[in-house]
């Protein structure tokens, strides 16, 4: 038997270069939780029919001691909207029902590469439009530590895949908090990397001046190792950059003592559940015990992060979403007229958040509001970029709680978008100002009668290229946190 | 910021989305509501504004011209993930 609850990425190699198990039988432990869990906990769109394949071509090459490499014969997730040649892939949404990846996305190709395993694609938010999973078309993934939660969100189907042990690794995607949030909820870690550092080609996008691939995981260390195999500039990306040399931007921190920065006011800001207070309040003082410094950052525009979010992401939403029309691809709804086929497949096709955020972003673009919301957003936005500049030149890290709370009931925030949009507001600022930033684990509420213990998660940022420093200030609190 | 329901109407016909008459309502309280919040941002003092550019690092990127994919190298995927289609051509609705 293999203990996946312990396992890790450097566990399962030592244990597939050991030989002490093969690729299938690791695969085979994932495929028997998920057929024990996934009827509960729904974190899986499609499980793939040739796992066992896969794995076996991994042992393959394992006894042949070819493409020897941290990830070969690793378990992956994938989230649903992530591009695998020759495989469904719907961003859980009704108009993408049919529709075949006719290409690999980039990191696709890069983890095939590597020989892992891809166990299944799993559940999100429609077109990664949520903070719960609750807007799938295909029912909400809940949270493994409790049921009658959510799983967060939209990787929520990622995060829970780990959590539940139904896979060791998963690729989810953030545009706003969506790989870091479900972390922080399902208790892994999750990291937005760098706006640019990792292709977003054969990424569904969303809202493309802000998306970025990210991995999850068990540990720091498991997401550190799959982010240095999916990294890296992409012809077919021109946001993304040659990964800087080190020591060019790279702020060297290993083996000295952090100075880490708190943004003024936060933890006093209104809206904060009891507990993440606590928790946070908590890890500062371990990290102060332990002899890092922290420091109170100015960061006077960062109130305004969630507004100019809210004003930018629609924008970019509302343009990225008119190819899903019903004529290359996916769900047609037969109407009397083009128009009508039009207007009935978005309407029969897209559900309501996704309509929703496509009018919303029609709205602040169009004439006589462009100035006034759109053009104003990204000065804010610029504003947002030029504190966090400011505020990294005097301290190496940043961090804050993951989300105001742990993870709610399903139902609780679903029939008011404004209160699930407020899950976002630690997370926001990081993709405005296209910085790296990782949720980390950080201790869990206290079990009641009423309601079982649940995952709390502490979110670093760090100034763009740096994720080295939140992986060793990640490790640190790993250390630290009860 | 109150938003009508002709307005609402007229969003939808822009996004090409068809909406009901029950929908229209509920998309207008959404919408009051989320627009009254995105108001915030009128309230950032932007005196400070900085050239955008500066800070992203945003930079053009070049591409020749050279090299496109082989022809017909995706055309069966292509064409197996249309709705309609007639030798090799996506199938639409007559427009003229």
């Amino acid at each position: 038997m293999i203990d996946l609850t312990t396992l890790t990425v450097v566990k399962a190699n030592e244990g597939l270069m050991s030989g002490s198990f093969s690729a299938v039988q690791l695969a085979t432990a994932y495929l028997e939780e998920i057929k024990k869990k996934d009827g509960d906990i729904n974190a899986y769109r499609e499980v793939f029919a040739d796992v066992l394949e896969q794995a076996k071509y991994a042992d393959e090459m394992i006894s042949k001691k070819e493409n020897i490499n941290p990830l070969i014969g690793i378990p992956f997730s994938i989230k649903d909207n992530i591009l695998i040649d020759g495989r469904s892939a719907g961003a859980s949404s009704k108009i993408l029902e049919g529709y075949v990846a006719p290409y690999d996305a980039t990191v696709i190709a890069k983890l095939k590469e590597k020989g892992v395993v891809f166990i299944g694609r799993v559940n999100m938010d429609e077109f990664a439009m949520g903070g719960s999973t609750e807007n799938s078309a295909y029912g909400a993934t809940k949270n493994p530590y409790d049921i009658t939660t959510v799983s967060g969100g939209s990787s929520g189907g990622s995060a829970a895949s780990i959590a539940m042990n139904g896979a060791l690794v998963s690729l989810g995607s953030d545009t706003g908090g969506s790989v870091r949030q479900p972390a922080s909820f399902c208790g892994v870690v999750g990291l937005k990397p760098t706006y640019g550092s990792v292709s977003r080609h054969g990424l569904i996008a969303m809202g493309s001046s802000l998306d970025v691939i990210g991995p999850l995981g068990k540990c720091v260390e498991d997401v550190e190792i799959v982010f240095d195999a999916i990294k890296g500039s992409d012809k077919y990306d021109a946001t993304s950059f040659v990964p800087v040399e080190d020591g060019l931007l790279q702020k060297s921190v290993e083996d000295r003592l952090l100075h880490i920065g708190v943004p003024k006011g936060i933890i006093d800001q209104g809206g904060i559940d009891a507990e993440v207070k606590k928790n946070f309040e908590d890890i500062i003082e371990k990290l102060k015990r332990q002899g890092h410094t922290i420091v109170e950052v100015e960061l006077p525009y960062i109130s305004y992060s969630l507004a100019a979010y809210y004003v930018i992401m629609p924008a970019e939403v509302s343009s990225n979403m008119a190819r899903f029309d019903g004529m290359k691809y996916g769900k047609r709804v037969e109407g009397k007229t083009l128009l009508d086929d039009y207007i009935h497949t978005r309407e029969q096709g897209l559900g309501k958040e996704v309509r929703r955020r496509i009018m919303l972003g029609t709205y602040v673009l169009s004439s006589g509001y462009y100035d006034a919301y759109y053009a104003k957003a990204n000065k804010v936005r610029n504003l947002i970029t030029a504190d966090y500049m400011k505020a990294f030149c005097e301290v190496d890290a940043i961090i804050t709680p993951t989300a105001p709370s742990p993870a709610f009931k399903i139902g609780a925030k679903s029939a008011d978008p404004l209160s699930m949009y407020l899950e976002d507001i630690f997370t926001v600022p990081a993709n405005l100002a296209g910085i790296p930033a990782l949720s980390v684990p950080s201790g869990k509420t206290a079990q009641t009668d009423t309601q079982p213990s649940l995952p709390l998660g502490i979110q670093i940022m760090a100034t763009h290229h740096n994720e080295q420093v939140l992986f060793t200030l990640g490790k640190v609190i790993e250390t630290i946190r009860e | 910021m109150a938003i009508t329901t002709e307005e609402v109407k007229k969003l939808a016909s822009l996004s090409r989305i068809a909406v009901s008459d029950e929908e229209v309502e509920s998309l207008r309280g959404d919408m009051e509501s989320i627009l009254k919040y995105i108001e915030e941002i009128n309230t950032a003092p932007l005196e400070n504004s900085v050239e955008d550019g500066l800070l992203h690092a945003r930079r053009n990127v070049f591409r020749s011209d050279e090299k496109p994919n082989v022809s017909g190298e995706y055309t069966e995927k292509l064409v197996a993930n249309m709705p309609d289609s007639e030798d090799n051509f996506l199938k639409v609705k007559k427009i003229l």
